[in-house]
């Protein structure tokens, strides 16, 4: 990832006016690429920090007012793979708190000033953590989305139970996976199914060989079809929603070694037992479009959307003649908008759009109110024809929705 | 009053294709189709599923002949469509579904949504 066109981002902070001027002025010189900024208590680092994300925190633990332990704690809830080097001349009980965290280093004052420059490439050197902050993801489809969306190369671990996956990504593409001695596209199915643990991205890693050909769209699509089936083959429906993916950063600085070292994270919940396979699923290798599917009517191809978490309603219509050909859900689409009744909204937010005349081409629109999300998806081979889904905004996962959506629609588009 | 579910057994039973609403001024509902009414043909070809329906719309002209059951009885309307190369405007549109109620809770038997 192109980390060296942007300067990294340094927050340096401690009371000791001289020693931070000092560190600051001397680490600006020796690593210009670096943006070094200072700060003298932790209220006023906290609001740096929450104005915009750092690479990097150096901070002292004795300050008036907010501690540095305090801060640590604040920011990591901000960015969770925040790197952090603390500065301490005692190792207290509040320190030690940290020392598990695999992206903090302790410096012991007084130091060398050298010792602090190598901590701190030490810490810019550790791979990134894929994602941190504010992105919430709730099932692994949505994990391998936002990785593949980002374009991100690396080796992507996932532990269940006793269970680890291994999913390789290069520039987006998913290129290899590994699970419980299956390779391929099966082994990456196999993981999609699993429904909570950790997973820890290692950025940079590369793939020790390929065995996926199909696009991460078509393996994302092939993995909520299967997800949808062993749903209809269970007795009750299982909710993707709620499941417990935690984040664990990878470890500072092995990118390359084995696997035995991975340092997972906290444990994980698992909402209820894992289904039992019942299916025989080795006849889908491919991710293929059935092919009697393509002749499926319109109530069966909304009826599939009725699985999705927090469906209310979807239906199909043809915006040329004005008809509406399907419908699925007992609600129907029923906008919260109507409900107000305010037509004057309606009008002006109807003359803005008209006038933004937007002109590439569609793939799907999302409006989002607030209680419901609304996806409107029109078939690639005519915009006129269209698909409208409600969804309830609390229990809607997005992302599956949005695949899910993709997948009825390519099965009609003939 | 004609249930939701009872159209689509309908338009099972014929092989059609159910019609759950028209949306207010547009072609469909000015050539009187509305809800309740199976779609069994258009342009000349029977429409069994969603598939035929793209195919059957695909020639690009303007108008569209439908065959509609209705009734006990089978009658052929013409709509004034006109064939665009451009998208529709979604937003649009999904403002007017709003504001009309399409596929909201107002279907009933003699329900053209105007």
């Amino acid at each position: 990832m192109g980390g060296d066109e942007e300067p990294k981002r340094v927050l340096l902070v401690d009371d000791e006016e001289p020693l931070v001027w000092s560190l600051s002025s001397r680490l600006s010189k020796a690593r210009p690429h670096f943006a070094v900024e200072t700060a003298h208590d932790g209220e006023v680092a906290l609001r740096k920090i929450q104005r915009e994300p750092y690479d990097l925190l150096v901070a002292d633990v004795r300050m008036p007012g907010m501690s540095g332990t305090e801060l640590i704690l604040e920011a990591r809830r901000l960015q969770p793979a925040l790197p952090v080097i603390i500065m301490t001349a005692y190792r207290t009980a509040d320190v030690q708190q940290f020392v598990t965290s695999s992206a903090t280093s302790f410096l012991e004052k007084p130091f060398e000033y050298e010792r602090f420059v190598q901590l701190v490439d030490e810490a810019m050197a550790r791979p990134a953590v894929g994602f941190s902050g504010a992105i919430s993801v709730q099932t692994l489809p949505d994990i391998v989305q936002l990785y593949s969306l980002s374009g991100a190369t690396g080796l992507l671990q996932v532990k269940h139970r006793g269970d680890v996956g291994q999913i390789w990504f290069e520039q987006g593409a998913v290129v290899h996976s590994s699970a419980g001695g299956v390779m391929g596209e099966e082994a990456f199915f196999d993981i999609m199914h699993w429904r909570a643990g950790e997973f820890s991205m290692r950025v940079g890693q590369a793939a020790p060989t390929r065995s996926i050909k199909a696009s991460w769209h078509e393996l994302l699509m092939e993995s909520c079809r299967r997800i949808d089936e062993r749903q209809r083959e269970d007795s009750g429906p299982i909710r993707l929603s709620g499941t417990g993916w935690t984040i664990v950063p990878p470890p500072p600085s092995d990118l390359g070694e084995g696997q035995d070292d991975f340092n997972w994270g906290s444990s994980f919940d698992e909402p209820s037992p894992e289904p039992t396979r019942t299916g025989d699923e080795s006849s889908k290798t491919q991710p293929n479009i059935d092919p009697t599917e393509t002749k499926m009517n319109i109530k069966d191809s909304l009826t599939k959307l009725n699985s999705l978490d927090g469906f209310i309603g979807a239906c199909l219509v043809d915006s040329e003649s004005g008809m509406l050909l399907g419908q699925e859900g007992g609600g129907g689409v029923n906008l919260e908008i109507a409900a107000a009744g305010n037509t004057e909204v309606v009008r002006a937010k109807r003359k803005t759009m008209q006038n933004l005349n937007l002109k590439d081409a569609i793939e799907d629109i999302l409006i989002t109110l607030g209680k419901q999300y609304h996806l409107i998806r029109p078939l690639r081979s005519r915009p006129t024809l269209f698909y409208y889904v409600a969804l309830d905004r609390q229990r809607a996962n997005l992302a599956m929705a949005r695949i899910s959506l993709a997948d009825v629609e390519k099965d009609l588009n003939v | 009053m004609f249930e939701v579910r009872a159209l689509e057994e309908l338009a099972v039973a014929l092989e059609g294709i159910a019609i759950l609403g028209v949306m207010k001024g547009s072609p469909a509902a000015l050539a009187g189709i509305r809800f309740g009414d199976v779609l069994l043909e258009v342009n000349g070809a029977r429409v069994r599923s969603w598939a035929d329906y793209v195919a059957a719309t695909a020639e690009d002209r303007d108008g569209m002949e439908a065959v509609v059951f209705r009734a006990g009885e089978q009658r052929r309307l013409v709509l004034d469509t006109h064939r665009s190369s451009e998208a529709p405007n979604y937003l649009s549109l999904a403002m007017d579904m709003a504001a009309e109620g399409l596929g909201g809770a107002r279907l009933d038997d003699d329900a053209v949504l105007s």
